[in-house]
């Protein structure tokens, strides 16, 4: 079954801050609330006047009430400079429901949520379904998040998690806050508290979003330490539904298109350069 | 009181002028997911090779200043796979299929003709004599009169089907190369391709695509393109598909008057999906505002002298 693209121009609810340069932008879109799965993305035309004039592609950081969208971003360019301009009222040019899913461990299991900076976006939904007894049917304490930034005034959503009750673990790199060093390194220590099977420990899951360094650190220890691992890879995207093959991205001997064969691959299918 | 929408591009009838632009809407599938195909004058699938091509690697595309860069190589399934696993999907679809062809070498071109020729549910065949991403030493067809008038000899021999010749803006006189598409027996011509280009980093001090260069779109090469439709109309009055950074119904219409007797969308598709569909409706609110029973009327309905150019 081939599922519509909804497009629509969706009025914006509610835009705060969050942290330094990251904002969460909420959207009223019924039909694509009702439809996206964790891992899924939308396209949102940062300006109405098609300026810049590509859409640029959001994961979904909450769904609330199978109307609303939460979008957790960063200012990085110019699209995003617009998008954070946005007033409650306003209305912005979205289509979606895009791109493959998260999947869940078929059994209990331990897993990691590990967000670079806004790569925590798609993690608040994706720890959301996890843990909830229709979809993930996962403990609480066994799904923990790990948020990484660059210092405290860009940590975001702490408290989304304490009340979703999953464990929050935060590493900043000047060690302004939390562990002091990359997320990866924190990890890592994680990683050696917790021995391969067979152990008494539940098998580990791994599900990272962030800038191409730390997913490539994520994806090396995951092969180390034999964890299977999926990542939420970003990329120049500008249909974000497999119309222009513009998002390539290498895979063992091929290619593949980060908007409709992604954006979450296996750690072990990309090849990084 | 309805509004007749079909156009003629000589023996090409289409039930509107809105198609889907080579390269822009792959094959089909995915548009199908926003709105039925079947709405539309025509789909151009993305340009087919005789064997598979993978395309180019990444980075495949930029954006720039009310445009983007691509150079993706003609990343396609290949003619047999396409007439196996993606032609009888349009079939069911019940879309007005062009297919787009690419080849280095003549006899390549005319192989792809003749056998697309055997496949049922293909309207009319569009060649791209003139993709500005590969060079692998082959000939640039696009850029010489004499070539691109062999290349449509050469596939007009193998079909009967409309023939459509996709021009390269790269050169310096459209009009002639307009002119060696229709002396060599293509049926109409699409104006035009995106324009070479290229976008540097300058802390990499390497130009951003992998290739180096890449094909321009989007509304940033709109009036160059509208340009080039206004002088081949005014020189030559032949059937022509109008390409070029279409947005909006207001520049499909200025399209058409200049003498563009259908549009295709492109660039347009990534940001608006539904983009064809409202200038579809755009086109048909224009007409009974301005009590046109035909579209067709508007083709070429500009009021100028010729162009000079």
């Amino acid at each position: 079954m081939i599922h519509p693209i909804h497009q629509l121009k969706a009025k914006v609810t509610g835009q705060i801050k969050v942290a330094e340069e990251s904002f969460l932008l909420s959207l009223e879109a019924p039909p694509i609330a009702k439809m996206i799965r964790p891992g899924q993305f939308i396209q949102i035309g940062c300006s109405e006047k098609y300026d810049p004039l590509l859409p640029r592609p959001f994961s979904i950081y909450r769904v609330r009430q199978k109307r609303y969208l939460d979008i957790l971003y960063e200012v990085v360019g110019c699209g995003t400079e617009e998008m954070a301009k946005a007033k409650k009222g306003n209305r912005l040019n979205i289509f979606g429901p895009l791109g493959n899913t998260f999947s869940y461990p078929k059994k209990r299991a331990m897993s990691f949520l590990v967000g670079g900076g806004v790569g925590l976006a798609p993690f608040y939904d994706l720890a959301e379904a996890l843990v909830d007894p229709k979809r993930g049917k996962q403990r609480k304490e066994d799904v923990k998040v790990l948020l990484g930034a660059r210092n405290r005034k860009r940590i975001f959503c702490e408290n989304d998690f304490k009340r979703l009750g999953t464990p929050l673990e935060i590493a900043t790199d000047d060690g302004s806050y939390g562990y002091k060093g990359f997320v990866t390194q924190l990890l890592e220590t994680l990683l050696r508290d917790h021995p391969p099977p067979p152990t008494p420990h539940p098998p580990l899951h791994l599900y990272a979003c962030g800038p191409k360094p730390m997913l490539r650190a994520v994806a090396e220890l995951a092969k180390k330490h034999r964890i299977p691992c999926e990542l939420s890879i970003d990329a120049h995207m500008p249909c974000g539904y497999g119309i222009c093959f513009g998002c390539a991205v290498r895979v063992n001997g091929d290619y593949k298109l980060a908007c409709t064969d992604g954006p979450v691959f296996k750690a072990e299918e990309l090849v990084w350069e | 009181m309805g509004v007749d929408l079909s156009v003629r591009l000589g023996p090409l009838k289409l039930k509107n002028p809105v198609m889907l632009a080579s390269g822009t809407a792959s094959y089909g599938e995915e548009i199908s997911r926003v709105y039925p195909l079947s709405r539309l004058g025509a789909i151009v699938t993305k340009s087919l090779t005789l064997k598979p091509r993978k395309g180019n690697p990444p980075y495949r595309v930029i954006e720039t200043p009310s445009g983007m860069l691509n150079s993706i190589g003609l990343q396609n399934v290949g003619v047999e796979a396409f007439c196996r696993e993606k032609l009888p999907y349009l079939r069911k679809e019940r879309a007005t299929v062009i297919v787009n062809i690419a080849a280095k070498r003549i006899e390549d071109y005319a192989g792809l003709a003749a056998r697309l020729d055997r496949e049922k549910g293909i309207a009319g065949i569009e060649l791209n004599v003139s993709c500005p991403n590969v060079k692998e030493g082959g000939l640039e067809f696009g850029t010489s009169t004499r070539c691109i008038t062999e290349v449509v000899r050469g596939v007009r021999k193998e079909t009967r089907l409309p023939l459509i010749t996709k021009l390269s803006p790269n050169v310096t006189d459209i009009v002639s190369m307009a002119k060696a598409a229709m002396d060599g027996g293509s049926d109409a011509v699409s104006l035009v391709n995106t324009f070479l280009a290229m976008v540097v980093d300058i802390r990499k001090k390497k130009p951003v695509l992998s290739t180096g260069t890449g094909g321009l779109s989007g509304p940033a090469i709109r009036p160059v393109a509208l340009r080039m439709i206004w002088q081949v109309y005014s020189a030559l009055k032949c059937p022509i598909i109008g390409i070029g950074g279409i947005m909006n119904t207001e520049d499909a219409l200025s399209f058409m008057m200049a003498g563009a007797s259908a549009i295709q969308v492109g660039t347009a598709n990534y940001v608006n999906p539904k983009a064809p569909l409202e200038i579809l409706q755009g086109l048909e609110s224009y007409a009974k505002k301005e009590k046109i029973r035909r579209i067709e009327t508007s083709v070429g309905s500009l009021r100028a002298e010729p162009s000079y150019g």
